[in-house]
């Protein structure tokens, strides 16, 4: 009964999720300037949920593939809507983004859990570095926040910089889908990438000192 | 603060930098910018970060998804929409409890760490007390039970007094766990909490004692893989090694099932394929402690994994702190690849030089180049001299005061902490262990002991910018090669215009200009340096000594600086006296010993000179250059053997230091070892295709071992390279070696060679490469001329009759 319930509820949910999606896809597709926005949190819910069923079949720790990732949340969403995504590229563009805001927002839960407690436990046999693990997953969210942060202030500058870096770091896509993504060239993807590594590797350095 | 426009103005910049040829970069920079300082450091800070960046092995490689699995793996026992299940962890040992009752009840829990749960337990059976370690379900969930039990059994046969026995290992409620003997003391990284160091004999009997247990296991074919502070035990203050083999059964458990399953216990090798535990950035190994090939997963991983990590303990319980500490996982992997430790006598100057040379060893990036065995340290540490009664050369160093070497170490320590030059990422955010380059003043590492370096007055300028600019223009300085040392020009001449009168950096600046002729700036570029002559390098060196004496006459360095400007002026008894006075001014500097020796020997003092070489290597064991130059000394005395000798431990220190590959090369070729001698210069050469030296000697050594093709093909290499600079040595004396003497004469005779001789870093003395030229009158009369001793050591070359053809 339940189990039935929660079929009904999910198959609305689907559904309700299909409708904004077209609705969104309609708008992208006239160029109004907010379709992105709208198709965003689709993308963000469709990923969310890619990379838990991945994290729960997968053994602790093991890495995700972006690409894979971006892929099946690709066919899903394009399956859903059954919109012909003839821009490619663009949609990888958009999930890029997309990945950025859901690991960020993994890292700042992550950090919120972290200040709400659960630090008393002491550490008596093993130590910092047994416990290395746990150490680096919080350093590692904050270098996260930190990127992202970092990156806001990049994209100030320059906002094609911040782009190739949604792409490239965040999305996993490589130089030619960059390139494909953003309408430049690829060469322009490279000196774009190298620019705006060096100026995050700055701004990140100065962050440390 | 930075506007977009401003921002594509330096992007340009950089863009145009990047493409400037790094020895041209520094006169593009004044070039271009020579106007607006804050453009051009803003330039050249970009530039550098995105060479860094792009060098970097972890900065923004890998895709973030891979990057924050942690992260989401930490989460997904949270899924952010569905409330968290507390109760698991309790459940879990709930059931554990149960299924263990009858065997264990377990007491307390006494830690928890990545991989795995230690709890306090009783064992009915035997009525004691043992410490039962749970590994955790994610772990135990992704391997086959079945097969860690079988593997840790093989480990479990290991029984020496150094290692921490397995009782028994089992599964129970669905979890692995295994059981060992519980100790009532303290772990070494307890001991080591707060950044306390061991007392010298108790970190020396540590390590000893680590490495009998190291020794034993090996012998049987078990590799630690995770040795650390955490796995060893103090009980009464002797080390016991707990885990022995845990991650090695951990790692096997995972392997898929046929590549396992052939091996037999007899056959172990450790040489194992694909290490899945690692790709999943689980454990075992903690990346603090993992060898260089162990953290990239090398399929050929050995025991000398473990002579890494005991060296990393090693490091850490005399200093006090990890060699690269303060890094997360990534970033200290990436530290271990590519970073060299700061030197132990940075962090405790009263390491015992031999101890800590078996450290620095221990930790070298190249298995073949540490200890081959653990065996092998115990003989280094039971040769190695008391750790009780210091020698007089430690003592030195005590008294050491804030001198080159010094510098030259917190230079390095800078950039190899997380300073502008780091590979250091950006990871770890928190606290820094040394000092970054923004606040090298207050946080620098001090000197040992006497004045602190915190006060202007030692450090020579007020201006912490000028300080650092100091500082990286001294390091590239000792790194020699000609993009270097363009840099180095570059940052000193940076330093003098934040602080004209900082008599270091006037110094620094002669010291890198005397060295131009000897690493030349490549012809290809037009930078100015490139058409310098020597005497006009000489001139530069000269100006720049005299202004650092004028300003401070009690520095070592200004002296050292004028001696060196009026070698390359031939003026060489004039240059003995200078380098004196820097010894008086600094009998700590391990550069002033050396130069001082370097003139000794050019002015045919051999002994005294091996004297003062001697005294140079004792301040400071691990400097390779006045190795090096020991090398080069036994060499001029004919002690071939010893030559040999020492030129080889100079190149276990740095296998590519171009002057001990030259000394050894010629001192197997004059030692009658020809063909050996061919070897080691070819290498040379290949190394090193620049020096001009190597190829002169590679010329003789042809000659030498009777192939007079090659030695011929070399000779005209020369020539074509180097021949129509006027004065070069090496291709007169490959002339000579065909029986021509006359080119090298000429060299000889005429001031403006002898000069040229001396800018290029040759050495007159007792050079066995002159001596078909010391029966000559002309000869004589010119070494008399410059104050060089007779040598009576000469003989003729050892060269065969050349087939004529």
């Amino acid at each position: 009964m339940a189990e039935q319930a929660d079929a009904a509820a999910k198959v609305a949910a689907n559904e309700a999720a299909e409708q904004e999606t077209v609705a969104a896809l309609a708008m992208l597709r006239r160029g109004a300037p907010d379709g992105m926005d709208r198709l965003i949190p689709l993308v963000y819910a469709e990923l969310r949920r890619v990379a838990h069923r991945q994290l729960a079949v997968e053994p602790a720790g093991h890495t995700l593939s972006t690409t894979a990732l971006v892929h099946e949340a690709y066919l899903r969403i394009a399956d859903q809507t059954r919109a012909e995504w003839t821009n490619r590229a663009q949609f990888f563009g958009l999930a890029a983004r997309a990945m950025r805001r859901v690991l960020v927002d993994y890292a700042r839960r992550h950090q919120a859990a972290r200040r709400g407690g659960s630090q008393q436990q002491p550490v008596a046999f093993e130590d910092v570095e047994a416990s290395a693990d746990a150490l680096s997953v919080a350093a590692r969210g904050d270098e996260l926040l930190a990127l992202d942060e970092a990156l806001e202030r990049l994209s100030a500058l320059d906002a094609r910089l911040g782009r190739v870096v949604e792409c490239r770091f965040f999305g996993g896509l490589t130089e030619a889908e960059t390139a494909e993504a953003l309408g430049v060239s690829q060469r322009t993807v490279a000196g774009d990438w190298l620019m705006a590594k060096g100026w995050l590797y700055q701004a990140l350095r100065a962050e440390s000192e | 603060m930075t506007t977009p426009e401003r921002w594509a103005r330096i992007r340009a910049g950089t863009e145009a930098l990047l493409a400037t040829p790094a020895d041209a970069r520094a006169a593009f920079l004044l070039h271009a910018f020579g106007d607006d300082e804050s453009l051009r450091a803003e330039v050249e800070a970009q530039a550098e970060a995105c060479e860094l960046a792009a060098r970097s092995p972890d900065f923004l490689v890998q895709p973030a998804t891979s990057f924050a699995a942690p992260i989401l793996s930490d989460a997904a026992g949270t899924p952010p929409d569905e409330p968290s299940g507390p109760t698991t962890e309790e459940s879990a040992e709930a059931a554990l409890r149960a299924a263990l009752a009858g065997h264990y009840d377990l007491e307390r829990q006494l830690g928890r760490g990545g991989t795995a749960t230690v709890y306090l337990a009783r064992d009915h059976r035997h009525g004691r007390l043992v410490a039962l370690k749970v590994l955790e379900p994610a772990l135990g969930a992704a391997m086959s039970a079945e097969r860690f039990l079988r593997e840790i059994r093989v480990t479990a046969g290991l029984t020496h007094p150094h290692i921490l026995p397995l009782h028994d290992s089992g599964s129970a409620g669905g979890l692995l766990y295994y059981v060992m003997p519980y100790i009532d003391g303290e772990t070494l990284r307890e001991r080591l909490a707060g950044g306390r160091q061991l007392p010298l004999d108790a970190a020396r009997r540590l390590v000893r004692e680590v490495a009998s247990a190291l020794a034993y296991a090996h012998r049987r074919g078990v590799v630690h893989r995770d040795i650390k502070p955490a796995n060893i035990l103090l009980e009464d203050g002797h080390a016991v090694v707990a885990d022995f083999g845990i991650a090695r059964a951990v790692r096997r458990a995972q392997e898929p099932q046929e590549a396992a399953a052939p091996r037999s216990s007899t056959q172990r090798s450790d040489s194992d394929g694909t290490n899945t535990l690692t790709q999943a950035g689980v454990s075992p190994g903690t990346p603090a402690y993992m060898a260089p090939e162990q953290a990239r997963g090398k399929a050929d991983v050995d025991h000398r994994a473990d002579i890494y990590a005991l060296g990393v303990v090693a490091y850490e319980a005399l200093a006090g702190v990890h060699p690269f500490a303060e890094r997360t996982p990534q970033a200290m992997a990436a530290a271990h690849a590519s970073e060299i430790p700061v030197s132990l006598f940075t962090h405790r100057p009263d390491v015992p030089p031999a101890l800590a040379a078996l450290v620095m060893q221990a930790l070298e990036k190249d298995p073949a180049a540490r200890p081959q065995s653990a065996t092998e340290i115990i003989a280094m540490l039971d040769r190695a001299p008391s750790v009780a009664e210091p020698p007089g050369a430690h003592r030195q160093h005590r008294i050491m005061r804030w001198s080159v070497t010094r510098i030259v170490t917190v230079a390095i320590a800078l950039i190899a902490a997380g300073g502008a030059l780091a590979v250091r990422s950006w990871t770890a955010r928190r606290g820094s262990v040394a000092p970054g380059p923004a606040t090298p003043v207050t946080r620098s590492p001090g000197p040992t002991t006497g004045a602190s370096v915190t006060d202007a007055g030692q450090r020579g300028t007020s201006d912490p910018e000028a300080y650092e600019l100091y500082l990286k223009g001294h390091y590239y300085w000792t790194q020699r090669g000609a993009a270097n040392l363009s840099r180095s020009i570059a940052y000193f001449q940076q330093a003098i215009a934040r602080d004209s009168l900082f008599a270091r950096a006037h110094a620094g600046l002669a010291l890198a200009y005397s060295s131009l002729p000897v690493f030349p700036p490549d012809s290809a570029d037009s930078t100015k340096l490139t058409s310098m002559s020597g005497d006009r390098a000489a001139e530069l060196a000269s100006a720049s000594a005299e202004r650092a004496a004028r300003l401070d006459p009690t520095l070592a360095d200004a002296q050292l600086a004028l001696g060196i400007a009026l070698d390359m002026r031939a003026r060489f008894r004039d240059a003995l006296a200078c380098y004196r006075t820097a010894v008086a001014l600094d009998p700590s500097s391990v550069t002033a010993h050396h130069w001082l020796g370097m003139s000794l020997l050019n002015l045919g003092r051999t002994d005294e000179a091996i004297v003062e070489l001697r005294h140079a290597t004792e301040l400071d064991p691990l400097a390779p250059v006045p190795a090096a130059a020991i090398g080069t000394a036994l060499l001029f005395a004919r002690r071939f053997t010893e030559a040999e000798a020492a030129s080889r431990r100079a190149l276990a220190h740095d296998s590519t230091v171009g002057f001990a590959i030259y000394t050894l090369g010629l001192a197997q070729a004059f030692g009658g070892q020809p063909d050996s001698a061919v070897r080691t210069l070819a290498r040379g050469v290949r190394l090193a295709p620049d020096d001009a030296h190597l190829a002169g000697a590679l010329v003789f050594a042809y000659a030498a071992a009777g192939n007079w093709n090659d030695a011929a093909r070399m000779r005209d290499h020369l020539h074509s390279r180097w021949g129509n600079r006027s004065g070069w040595a090496d291709a007169a004396a490959a002339d000579m070696v065909f029986g021509d003497k006359e080119p090298l004469m000429r060299v000889v005779m005429s001031a403006a060679g002898q000069r040229r001789f001396a800018q290029t870093g040759g050495i007159f003395g007792c050079n066995p490469l002159f001596d078909p030229l010391r029966s000559d009158a002309r000869f004589l009369t010119a070494m008399r001329d410059m104050e060089v001793a007779a040598c009576p050591l000469a003989k003729r070359w050892p060269l065969p009759v050349r087939a004529r053809t």
